[in-house]
């Protein structure tokens, strides 16, 4: 049985003007229209620009004057490094939501491995396709091409008109007529082949390469090893996973977050579609506001259960932003989703129906807006006597037995019910008063007969105790105490608790 | 044959017997008609768990509609919110508890035998406008079979705040949905808007006799106050016994952090305890 291997081929996922398209993908009014990315604060550079104006006249290396006399109507924006970090990060998404194996060449341009993926995804074209549409989904016009090397991949990238096909012993059919701009030569080693007649990839290919390397030096032989479509070293493929952030500075100050709230929507569905690439949610968002006064203001949104719809994500964000204030207007914004697995959505048919897990974070959201996120989840029972302890776990908790919660390893949690205790009837239950309010108590012959609290007062008609609690006896915040279940002349039945450490009074609870 | 329009005229009960009985006789179409006059079954009600209560509400309290349950402190309404709670959760349906006043003591809730994991437990700290915003946030969700409002023992003066639009809010988004909405305080504060609301009242507090003691019961009268279906005004006795939680720890359950003992010093002894209570009950 002989083993057949497959040849490699690659893919070339490529953002024309990568420094303009990441401004166009933070500003969606640019879109269609030309636009060139500037550095430099008097003489200002075209470091990029889109294809509309590519196609006017518009070239990177040009000043913004000699652009914009070009190009009428062009727009000049400064390059935001931010936005291209966030578009970058995009990009590689919308890789690694095709390919694991995933090489950055320079900003805005990746080689895919596409080893073994016409298996999953059918023929080549169709996983070409389904590049370009991720780049869609993540607000990048990608172009790709696909070769049987990263080279030839990356100048059918550059050279077709969206997705180019290379397909295997073709090579040399595709390469012999591209320009030799495509490879972007030195410009002295451009002239020296120009003076020669050498035009096109083909022409330089077709030269010996020892006399080529006499004449011009070893970068015409490693120029020429391109023309011929091989590659200049390994596949290095990038293994770091990049923070699911988006990023913009912004032209002008926001002086309140309701003007920011467009930006904050076009964020969530940037991140929304990113995390559907990833095919995760998002379990908490990071914002970030740098402040005109130098200032930054952070704020972290934890999300209940792990969500991927940007306007639930959205309305939890302004729930949460409701009462925040600025001390100063906001120049740059930046937010990012913390991935986590989706929850399954597969229902139980045998139980009651339940809000899905979107539904599910968006109900808790607005509840830790409310009250805050440590007030709300599913009550555990503390693993101590301390009578002021509470402890809450995440909701909804586990589908243990009556008395325990998710997660809850205390002993207290997995003691089984006391039902079979109980003597007759239903027992009462303990009402806690939160905080323990502090009493004065008169007592005679060591038992408490008389009760001032705040709404608790007046003569006590029966005391059962005193119990002796005590613990945490090796800490700080050790405690001992003695309790006293008394009832009051008007029937209320409570908890007193006497510190034997200060020897204050306290009402603990009522039982009710 | 148009089955649609004849099942309507059906409903509507303009169709003639014949036509009827011919429709009746059609297997693809008897699973669909719709007889008049009578009404699919109501949602089962949310019993308390507490037999002579549930008699006095019909067998529970009512999905779909707001519900009052009032009385000042020992007179059990805590427990009758709990295990209502605990009947709902049980059947594997989530619940949840606004709680004013964050005084729910969860080990009593889990001797009522409520699924922790299934309790949505929402801690006001006294804040009343946040319980009712929270009370609307659960209701309008619709995922929760029930909602529970405990409003603890927040002054008259705090409750007579709440302007009625927020009973008439809750009251609209609870109507035609299976959740029952209970709201537990020491007054009244819902008016017309409850349909259902039951009032009880403390009778005595036992104790048990003899040494240091402890507290056994309490004897409370549930009044039926407010009622949509039947005349208010019944009432039931309802005998509670006390029995604090982690005073009757079970044998071979491992030791909490903290320690403790009875008045002479000694360690109680979780068997000792049992058997008090059980020479008490026979007694």
């Amino acid at each position: 049985m002989t083993r057949v291997i497959a040849s490699p081929r690659y893919a070339c996922a490529w953002v024309p003007g990568f420094a303009a398209a990441a401004l166009v993908r933070q500003d969606p009014a640019l879109g269609g229209r030309p636009v060139a990315a500037l550095r430099g604060t008097t003489h200002r550079i075209v470091v990029a620009v889109t294809p509309a104006a590519a196609a006017a006249g518009a070239r990177a290396g040009m000043s913004a004057t000699e652009a914009a006399t070009r190009v009428p109507g062009l727009i000049g924006r400064i390059e935001d490094f931010e936005a291209e970090r966030a578009a970058a990060g995009a990009l590689l998404d919308a890789a690694w939501g095709i390919s694991p194996r995933v090489e950055v060449v320079e900003p805005g341009s990746l080689c895919l491995d596409l080893a073994g993926l016409t298996t999953l995804f059918g023929e080549e074209w169709r996983i070409g396709e389904r590049l370009a549409a991720a780049g869609e989904a993540v607000g990048l016009p990608i172009r790709v091409g696909i070769g049987a090397t990263r080279t030839l991949a990356r100048l059918a990238a550059l050279a077709g008109p969206g997705l180019l096909v290379v397909p295997p012993g073709g090579e040399q059919e595709f390469l012999a007529p591209r320009p030799l701009g495509l490879l972007a030569p030195e410009p002295d080693l451009a002239l020296a082949l120009e003076r020669w007649g050498i035009g096109t990839l083909g022409a330089l290919a077709a030269l010996p390469t020892a006399a080529l390397l006499a004449r011009l030096g070893p970068p015409a032989v490693r120029l020429q090893a391109l023309a011929r479509g091989a590659d200049a070293g390994p596949f290095v493929p990038h293994l770091i996973p990049e923070p699911c952030r988006e990023a913009v500075t912004l032209d002008w100050e926001v002086p309140s977050l309701a003007a920011l709230a467009f930006i904050l929507d076009r964020f969530l569905a940037r991140l929304a579609a990113r995390l559907a690439l990833r095919e995760a949610g998002a379990a908490a968002l990071r914002l970030t506001l740098r402040l005109a006064d130098g200032g930054v203001h952070a704020h972290r949104l934890s999300v209940a259960a792990p969500l991927r719809d940007g306007r639930t994500l959205g309305r939890l964000l302004r729930t949460e932003l409701e009462a925040l204030t600025l001390p100063a207007p906001v120049v740059a914004v930046s937010m990012e989703a913390e991935p986590a697995p989706l929850a399954p959505l597969q229902a139980d048919l045998f139980a009651p129906p339940r809000p899905s897990p979107r539904e599910l974070g968006e109900i808790l959201g607005r509840l830790a807006a409310l009250v805050g996120a440590d007030r709300v989840g599913a009550p555990l029972v503390p693993d101590t006597h301390r009578p002021d302890a509470i402890a809450v776990a995440p909701f909804p908790g586990g589908e243990s037995g009556p008395g325990r919660a998710a997660g809850d390893p205390s002993p207290a949690a997995s003691a089984k019910p006391h039902a079979p205790v109980w003597i007759t009837g239903a027992p009462l239950v303990r009402c806690r008063l939160v905080p323990p309010r502090p009493a004065r108590v008169e007592c005679r012959a060591g038992r408490p007969v008389r009760i001032e609290a705040a709404g608790l007062r007046g003569t006590i008609t029966a005391a059962a105790g005193p119990w002796q609690t005590a613990g945490e006896w090796w800490a700080e915040t050790a405690w001992a105490r003695e309790e006293w279940d008394v009832a009051l002349r008007d029937g209320t039945a409570c908890r007193l608790a006497q510190d034997l450490a200060t020897g204050a009074w306290t009402v603990d609870a009522v039982y009710d | 044959m148009e089955p649609v329009s004849l099942a309507v005229d059906l409903a509507r009960g303009h169709a003639s017997a014949a036509r009827r009985s011919a429709l009746a006789d059609d297997p693809a179409l008897a699973g669909h008609l719709v007889q008049p006059g009578i009404r699919p079954p109501a949602a089962p009600k949310l019993p308390t768990g507490l037999g002579p209560l549930d008699g006095l509400l019909d067998g529970g309290f009512p999905r779909g509609q707001l519900v009052e349950l009032v009385g000042p402190r020992t007179s059990g309404r805590t427990r009758v919110l709990l295990g209502t709670l605990a009947g709902v959760t049980r059947r594997g349906a989530w619940a949840a508890l606004v709680d004013g006043t964050d005084g729910l003591d969860p080990a009593s809730a889990a001797a009522l035998g409520i699924p922790l994991g299934r309790l949505l437990w929402v801690r006001c700290g006294g804040r009343l406008t946040a319980a009712w915003r929270a009370a609307d946030v659960l209701v309008q969700s619709g995922g929760f079979e029930m909602v529970a409002v405990d409003l603890g023992d927040l002054p008259p003066w705090t409750l007579a705040r709440t302007p009625p639009a927020v009973f008439v809010r809750l009251q609209r988004a609870v109507e035609r949905t299976v959740t029952g909405l209970l709201v537990a305080g020491p007054r009244r504060v819902a008016g017309s808007l409850a349909a259902v609301a039951v009032a009880l009242v403390p009778r005595a507090v036992h104790w048990a006799r003899g040494g240091p003691g402890l507290l056994t019961g309490v004897e409370t009268e549930a009044w039926l106050i407010r009622s949509r279906t039947r005349a208010p005004g019944a009432g039931v006795r309802l005998d509670w016994t006390a029995l604090e939680a982690d005073r009757a720890r079970p044998s071979g359950s491992p030791p909490a952090a903290g320690r403790r003992f009875d008045s002479r010093g000694a360690r109680v002894a979780q068997g000792a305890v049992l058997a008090r209570m059980a020479a008490r009950a026979g007694s």
